[in-house]
């Protein structure tokens, strides 16, 4: 089904005379403009181009002289570059750099279910930005996410590889747990497809549970658009020796929550966000796994069997 | 599981748990500096170079 537009926001669409779309996590994200720099996408996302005549989300890049600041009191501060409004029905993200001063560089207006957007950049701050990406970090990121947060997916800080024999792992870890590390290990001792040593998305398909690629990639920058069928799910901890611990569900989906991107600011949002982890967990088992940073790592998660 | 008399096998009792999982905030919410190599205004604000450590990265 075609995205629906932002009620009250989208009645002037502009021409589409250019078009990109990307497919990260099982989700198309069309992105339209006037002219083809208003759809450029980065080299990391590039790779996800995926043409789809029906999008999941659909964003429209317009441009204005100035953004002025939005009035009204945030709903979320993200404390980095984005800060959440609500008007009406819509979300409204606007973007701040110190780099340009006091006025948003760019502004999301979404509508409740992220199925379409509008995309709106400030010439004035962007002059001298040249090329632009419109869907840059982390505008590309929070469409997705919060698209999956109906209870479709999640977007988790993981490293997950496709051995070219054993098919899929997947470990999570916050930053310094060893996800770049274990993705460099497995890179030399076994050659795998490395979708990313960062951020995975998991999907539920048919009681399966399955992971993809994301362009978001960690210190190794791995990112490969691609996805494989997940048996367990691995909790990354720095140890002295190679040990896994069953994990029991109620702990799993602590420690699988504690390592994702939910959205904060929707209660409903985190709810539905717990509950598909609850759903995945219901599928594969999950261990926390102390590991030495050597090719033994490796071998251990091959060699264990449940 | 059926004991010898046929009744379910009752499961040892087992006191509830506190377990601590410590969240991450900071690195639960996008837009932390996640360096990408390509210009726009993100990147380009960056004034980190070579090996970067930020939270969120």
């Amino acid at each position: 089904m075609p995205a629906a537009p932002v009620p009250g926001i989208a009645t002037a669409r502009p021409v589409r005379l250019h078009q990109a779309c990307v497919r990260v996590g099982g989700v198309s994200l069309a992105l339209s403009g006037p002219c083809s720099d208003d759809v450029r996408l980065s080299c990391e996302s590039e790779v996800f181009q995926n043409f789809d005549e029906n999008p999941d989300i659909e964003v429209q890049i317009e441009w204005v002289e100035k953004l002025q600041r939005w009035r009204g009191n945030p709903v979320f501060d993200s404390g980095a570059l984005w800060t959440l409004f609500r008007y009406g029905r819509e979300f409204v993200f606007d973007f701040n750099s110190p780099a340009f001063g006091l006025l948003p560089y760019k502004r999301l207006r979404t509508s409740t279910e992220f199925r379409s957007a509008q995309l709106i950049l400030s010439r004035e701050a962007l002059r001298n930005y040249r090329p632009i990406f419109p869907l840059e970090y982390p505008a590309d990121e929070l469409l997705i996410t919060n698209y999956l947060a109906s209870g479709v997916g999640v977007e988790v800080h993981g490293c997950g590889l496709v051995d070219p024999d054993r098919g899929g792992y997947l470990f999570l870890g916050h930053s310094g747990a060893g996800k770049s590390t274990t993705a460099r290990l497995w890179e030399t001792f076994r050659a795998p497809k490395i979708l990313s040593d960062d951020r995975i998305i998991l999907r539920l398909h048919e009681g399966e549970l399955w992971m993809y690629g994301t362009p978001w990639h960690g210190e190794a920058a791995f990112a490969a658009a691609g996805k494989a069928k997940l048996n367990r799910i691995h909790i990354l901890r720095h140890g002295t020796e190679n040990r896994f611990s069953s994990l029991p569900q109620a702990r799993a989906v602590g420690e699988v929550f504690a390592r994702c991107f939910p959205p904060f600011h929707s209660p409903a949002g985190v709810e539905r966000t717990v509950e598909f982890i609850k759903r995945a967990l219901d599928a594969v088992p999950c261990y926390e796994f102390q590991f030495v940073p050597d090719g033994s790592s490796a071998a251990a998660v091959l060699g264990f069997y449940e | 599981m059926m004991n010898d008399k046929g009744y379910r096998a009752k499961r040892a009792y087992q006191s509830p748990e506190i377990t601590v999982i410590n969240l991450r905030p900071e690195e639960a919410v996008l837009g932390n500096c996640k360096s990408l190599n390509h210009g726009g205004p993100g990147g380009s604000a960056c004034c980190t170079s070579g090996h970067c450590m930020c939270t969120g990265s």
